[in-house]
């Protein structure tokens, strides 16, 4: 199962001024996604309302992958209020949330739920940002200081 | 040419009737009239049943329950069968039902001159009449006469729709409702209204994209024309700045070092934005939760040292790791609780995430934060750095335009064309929209309303291609039900004159004459006329229906003709019989003679066969019958000839 991005959020609407200053598109999804993970915030959407990006994690975030996976599943685990000292319901929720044979080492449920801190987290930017963004050196700053914000 | 059946006769045996044998046949043909007198207990009403079923293959249908019904009374006999041979113009057509009482089934065969051929397969040209709903037309009791002229009855109108195969026109409809239903069964709507609404909602539709894409053309002719403006103004106002040669060289320094402070923002933006992209440095809170959930995985020992697979291959030993032996039961616990324990896939996952969290983080738990903090300050400083040479680049560029008014109108321009070009990329980013909410006037994505068209479309195409079927449905049934109509109508008509001529011929003293088919015989004069003229139509109806010379000529097997009719009646149908059809069996009681015998005779000039076939038990009628040669079977004697079957009569009859 792929990664989505939500269509308000691609290259050619919400990010579309400061796309050409970054490397992938999945730079996109992994703003998004930050978000949704620091306001804790889900969506939902459909297949017309999504783009479909890549089912592995690409580039420069092959490295960073299993951190973000590693992130993902602090906050899932937070949220199904799954307690750290009890060994059964922390591997059987983890167990249902990764998959080692998968590219990106989610599974379906894994990377359904991943995909909605993504869709989440655009609402959140549309929040934090009046208009969409016109230049990446003043997104850049603002966006840290409201996500700074939200994990306080 | 003419498509002839005769019953050459039957043979049953094993049967709830007596075993027996008849033959109507002769030298060169068959009797034209056969009285077959059959005592009541003899089985009539079973053998009828075996000859319509002979005749139309209806025992396919019947259940293992009626099959059984049909076993010789008190027999033990597992099987049984009754043969039925035809004569179809000159070829000979045996039709066989063989019955297995322990299973309840009927094995149909037929046999003609190509051999014999399992399954009832009635010959060519006769399949129409062959038929279950059509073979009790002329294997019938004397009731049906009557019925032909009963309004609560329309016998007389199924009898022209099946001969004539009427029943097609409804069969060809339900097979058009049966294709409607199918191509319609998904669709949300089959109606004309429902096709207008759908046809009005493209039609808006197609009118606000044409609107959109107008309007989408223009705003796009608009920006590109400011553009170009906004270009050739700046170019022009460049030219003109650098034509004052003092500013020339400040005003391009100023520009390189703009030039070089864009490269350093965009450096600085590249750094942060490389930074971001691991999650801790993004946020110090990040980084500890992924910590703690390292240390909450350590602290339950997830993953564990042992993997799922080392239990299930345990599970298969004889032995524990430490030598003590397995039982079934042991393994099974085994297995069962392996569950419990990670994959080795799992496990090495669960330990890579393990390992990059303790191997990225834990190092730089601060410093992450810290370096995206001071890449951010970096971004901030390089963008305030750019924002000042800007001013600066700006400034010279006012010096050289103070004392200049066509370059400060210039300037202005620039400014306001800037801005102009600003809200002409946010109305067309609002075109460009990938989707949007909203009722369709309001709607102004480009996509999105050529998303709801497409759809609209496709909506508009499915019920249009139903509301097509269903006019063809419409108009094919009407045709289908005018057809019918007509049909009946028309063949009713020449049946009536036929009919009439018929009676004209045969009894030309009868005042009665069939006005028209309406369900059943409607008459005319009926109220002047006697039971037996009425009687007589109905007669002469049948048989003008199956001795059509030119067609077809069917044989008229009929159950006690003469017993629901009064004696006074009895006399003109049993003249009539004769005269009616090519073969006439009557199943008749020694009752029924009175009063039809002698008009029978009469009229068929003594070519009458006569058979009288009872079930064996009253001692001095086998006796009596033994005189006459019988055809003779374990529970059954069969007498042929006039003197035995005048003379017969039985007790039980009377009751």
């Amino acid at each position: 199962m792929p990664f989505y991005l939500r269509n308000e959020g691609g290259k050619k609407t919400w990010f579309r001024d400061i796309r050409p200053a970054m490397s992938l598109d999945f730079d996109m999804y992994h703003l998004c996604l930050m978000a949704g993970l620091a306001s804790r915030r889900k969506a939902d959407a459909s297949n017309e309302e999504t783009t479909e990006l890549v089912d592995h994690f690409p580039g420069v975030y092959r490295q960073r992958g299993r951190l973000l996976v590693a992130a993902f599943l602090a906050r899932e685990l937070e949220a199904m209020g799954v307690s750290r000292t009890d060994r059964a319901s922390l591997h059987g929720t983890i167990s249902r949330l990764v998959d080692p044979l998968s590219p990106s080492r989610l599974s379906n449920e894994g990377m359904k739920q991943f995909n909605r801190y993504s869709y989440g987290g655009f609402d959140v930017l549309t929040e934090w940002f009046d208009d969409r963004p016109r230049a990446i050196e003043t997104f850049l700053p603002v966006y840290h200081s409201k996500l700074t914000e939200c994990m306080r | 040419m003419t498509v002839t059946l005769r019953i050459a006769g039957w043979e049953a045996q094993g049967l709830r009737c007596p075993d027996h044998k008849v033959s109507f046949e002769t030298a060169d043909s068959v009797h034209p009239v056969t009285l077959l007198q059959m005592p009541n207990g003899t089985g009539k009403t079973t053998t009828l049943k075996l000859l319509r079923a002979a005749l139309s293959g209806a025992g396919d249908e019947w259940d293992r329950d009626v099959v059984r019904s049909l076993r010789k009374r008190n027999g033990e006999n597992g099987d049984g069968f009754f043969r039925l041979a035809l004569l179809h113009n000159d070829s000979r057509y045996t039709i066989s039902m063989d019955f297995d009482f322990d299973e309840g089934t009927i094995a149909y065969s037929t046999t003609d001159s190509s051999g014999n051929k399992p399954g009832f397969r009635p010959p060519r040209g006769l399949e129409r009449f062959l038929r279950s709903d059509f073979v009790h037309f002329f294997v019938f009791d004397g009731e049906l006469a009557e019925q032909l002229l009963d309004r609560t009855h329309t016998d007389a109108e199924r009898a022209i729709d099946g001969l004539f195969q009427l029943g097609l026109f409804a069969q060809i409809q339900s097979r058009i409702e049966d294709y409607w239903r199918e191509r319609t069964d998904r669709c949300t709507a089959t109606e004309e209204r429902g096709l207008n609404r759908r046809r009005n909602r493209v039609s808006s539709l197609e009118t606000r994209t044409a609107e959109l894409e107008e309007q989408y053309t223009a705003l796009i002719e608009e920006y590109n024309t400011k553009k170009q403006e906004h270009i050739t103004i700046q170019n022009q106002f460049k030219a003109e700045l650098e034509k004052q040669s003092d500013l020339k060289d400040r005003l391009a320094q100023a520009e390189a070092s703009v030039g070089e402070a864009q490269q350093a923002v965009v450096d600085a933006a590249k750094e942060c934005l490389d930074r971001m992209r691991d999650p801790h440095a993004m946020s110090a809170s990040f980084a500890q939760e992924m910590l703690d959930l390292k240390s909450s995985l350590d602290r339950v020992k997830l993953p564990e040292s042992t993997a799922r697979e080392f239990f299930q291959e345990l599970a298969e030993e004889h032995s524990c790791v430490c030598g003590r032996p397995l039982d079934e039961a042991a393994r099974e616990s085994i297995r069962q609780r392996a569950h419990r324990y990670l994959g080795s896939d799992d496990v090495a996952l669960l330990n890579s995430i393990k390992s990059d969290v303790g191997e990225y983080i834990s190092p730089e738990i601060k410093y992450a934060e810290e370096d995206l903090l001071n890449r951010i300050s970096h971004l901030k400083a390089s963008t305030r750095r750019r924002g000042e040479l800007e001013t600066q680049r700006d400034l010279i560029k006012s010096e050289g335009v103070s004392g200049h008014p066509e370059l400060v109108a210039a300037s202005e321009r620039i400014d306001r064309l800037g801005d102009e070009l600003r809200v002409l990329e946010t109305k067309l980013h609002a075109y460009d929209a990938a989707s949007q909410n909203g009722p369709d006037a309001e709607v102004v994505s480009l996509r999105e309303i050529h998303r709801r068209l497409e759809d609209a479309k496709n909506k508009l195409a499915e019920i249009t291609a139903t509301v097509t079927i269903k006019q063809k449905r419409d108009i094919l049934t009407a045709i289908l039900k005018q057809s019918h109509a007509e049909a009946r109508d028309g063949l009713g008509a020449e049946l009536c004159q036929q009919t009439n001529d018929r009676i004209q011929h045969l009894l030309p003293e009868n005042h009665i004459r069939i006005d028209r088919i309406d369900k059943c015989l409607a008459l005319q004069g009926q109220e002047g006329g006697s039971v037996g003229e009425t009687l007589s139509v109905a007669y002469a109806f049948l048989a003008t229906l199956f001795n059509r010379s030119a067609e077809h000529e069917l044989p008229f097997i009929v159950d006690s003709p003469a017993n629901p009719i009064d004696l006074r009646v009895r006399s003109r149908i049993g003249g009539l019989v004769p005269s009616l059809t090519s073969q006439f069996v009557a199943f008749t009681i020694s009752s029924e003679r009175q009063g039809f015998l002698h008009p029978l005779e009469a009229a068929a000039q003594d070519r009458i066969h006569y058979l009288t076939l009872f079930r064996k038990g009253p001692a001095d009628l086998e006796e009596k019958a033994r005189r006459f040669n019988p055809d003779e079977s374990v529970d059954g004697m069969c007498v042929e000839g006039r003197e035995f079957f005048t003379s017969f009569h039985l007790e039980s009859e009377e009751i």
